[in-house]
This record gives C-alpha cells, structure tokens and sequence, in this order.
C-alpha cells in the first residue's frame, strides 16, 4: 500500500503521512473536505453537486462550492488558530484535481480518489502528476456548519 | 462463415493482439446483425463460448487497468476519459453483462459507461453520486430489461 502511494505521490514519504482510514469508494475528497462521507462529489451528472451551482470544471466553481459553506479566499496555508482551511489542486492552471483540509494541528486530510484517507505534513506532499498543485487556499471559521447532513462532522 | 472468422474466434484468448480482438468484436457484430435478420449461422456452441472468453478477457483486462491508474482520481471526467474506460464503451452492448457483473461485485464508476451504452439513466437526481444507490437503481433496470436475472 504505502509503496504504491508514494510512487504516485513521490514526496510523500519524505513530507510525512499516515493513512488514517480503509479503501473506500463511496465518497472522494471534496466530500471529505464538506464533511460527507456518503457520497462522490463532483460536477457530472453522474455525481453529486449542490443544487443551484454551476456545474462547470473549474477552479472558479470549486471556491463558489466551498464559499456556499463558509470559507473565504485566503494565502496563507500556515495554521492560525480558531480557522480550518481547505487548499484546492488543479492541473494545467483550471482544471480542479482534489481537495485537501486542515486539521487543528495544522496537518492536513485527504481522501485519494476511491483510495484511502491520509494524514499529510504539507500540501506539497500531493504534489503529482495526478493532483498538479495547491492553487487556491481558502478558510473559515472553526466550528462553522457544514451543509452536509449525511456525513461525518469534520 | 468464412474459415478464418472461425479462427479467430478459436484461438486462445492469450494469443489474441489487441487488433485481433477489435476485429473479432466487429465481425461478431456483424454476425450478430445478420441472426436477427435471420441469416443462417454456423456459429457453434463452442465457438460462442470461445467468443465469450475472448470478450471477458478484454473487458476485465480493460477494468483492472482502469481500477488501477486512476485509484487516486477523483474528477470524474479524468475517470471516464481513461483509454481503457472508453474502450469498455467501444464494446458496446457486449461489455453490459460484464459491467452489471461489476457492479455486483464492487459500486463502482460505471454509470457513465451504462448510460453511453444503453441511453438510459434509470438514477434519480436525488440518488447522484451515493454509489450503492446508483448501483441498486441500476441493477433493478438490469433485472427490468433482462440483462441479469430478477432477485439477482
């Protein structure tokens, strides 16, 4: 397991990570940023999207899907206490690849595609042919609602 | 049937190039046109069972690769645009009974690929993306229109 994960995410092992949860195909990582664990995220109709976005490919719709539940831009991916950050990867400047959130240690939770969930030192550690790179950074509240009601509190 | 479409479909599975199974795949439809037009068939019981193994290898040949380069995507169009997703499409309504077989086994991403092939989405809005309920709404469509068995 670990040896296929850091040969898809080289800088893996040398950032640090520990895999936090089983295989799991029912939901993928920007479910796992929202808080749901129920279900695949995505702007298809094959997946689920909240009503009333647009449903469009890019980094743009991606900050208005997390904007809708509190989170604001911001540059600074350091942690600051009293706020959870969310980064969002894409590759090829717009096209959204994954979500990643930060934990109260300053550490941050992915969940990789029907893959496992990881605990990862930095966002560079994704850094991948797969992902690309962090390209927006945004952050809210602690303790802010979250419009998910199936899925597991973050 | 010409003796060398007999061939093809008899050689082992193994031994079929990429090319061999296409071409393999498009006289078999072909064939398939003409018996439902009633043309007289020599195809064999053997021989079909031969096709079938020569269709199950491509398909789970094509899934396991698909499975394995994009465990870690998350965007659902990188998904499907894989080449060995859309090849399972090209496949056409031959890969249904493997795909439904699938989705028994594991919920997985194959909605796209169902909906391509059939023109059907049996999946209700407020169902998208929770995959067991996609896979229930789409084996029930599968029992409905005589894909698999009822009950299965």
């Amino acid at each position: 397991m670990g040896s296929e994960l850091e040969r898809a995410f080289p800088r893996l092992a040398q950032e640090g990570y520990e895999i936090t949860s089983p295989r799991d195909h029912s939901y993928n990582c920007i479910a796992w940023a929202a808080g749901d664990t129920t279900r695949w995220w995505w702007p298809t109709d094959q997946s689920y999207w909240p009503p009333g976005l647009a449903s469009r490919e890019t980094v743009e719709a991606f900050v208005e899907l997390f904007r809708g539940m509190g989170y604001e831009r911001c540059d600074d991916t350091s942690l600051e206490a009293g706020w959870e950050k969310i980064a969002i990867y894409a590759r090829e400047g717009n096209r959204p690849t994954h979500a990643a959130r930060q934990l109260p240690d300053g550490t941050w939770t992915s969940k990789l595609g029907r893959d496992v969930d990881i605990t990862h030192g930095s966002l560079e550690a994704l850094h991948s042919g797969v992902y690309g790179d962090p390209v927006v950074i945004m952050r809210r509240r602690r303790g802010s609602a979250i419009p998910s009601p199936q899925g597991r509190p973050s | 049937m010409s003796l060398a479409t007999l061939q093809i479909w008899s050689f082992p599975v193994e031994s079929l190039s990429e090319e061999s199974v296409g071409l393999a795949a498009t006289i078999r439809r072909l064939f398939e046109f003409g018996r439902e037009r009633g043309a007289p068939t020599s195809l064999t019981e053997a021989e079909s069972a031969s096709w079938c193994q020569v269709l199950a290898s491509r398909f789970y040949s094509l899934a396991k690769t698909w499975q394995e380069e994009t465990r870690y995507v998350s965007s659902v169009h990188d998904m499907v645009l894989h080449p060995a997703y859309q090849q399972i499409i090209g496949m056409g309504r031959e890969a249904l009974p493997f795909l439904f077989r699938e989705l028994k086994r594991q919920p997985d991403h194959w909605f796209w690929a169902l909906h391509a092939i059939t023109g059907e989405d049996p999946v209700p809005s407020e169902d998208k993306g929770n995959l067991e309920k996609m896979t229930r709404r789409w084996l029930r469509w599968a029992a409905a229109n005589g894909w698999i068995a009822n009950g299965q």
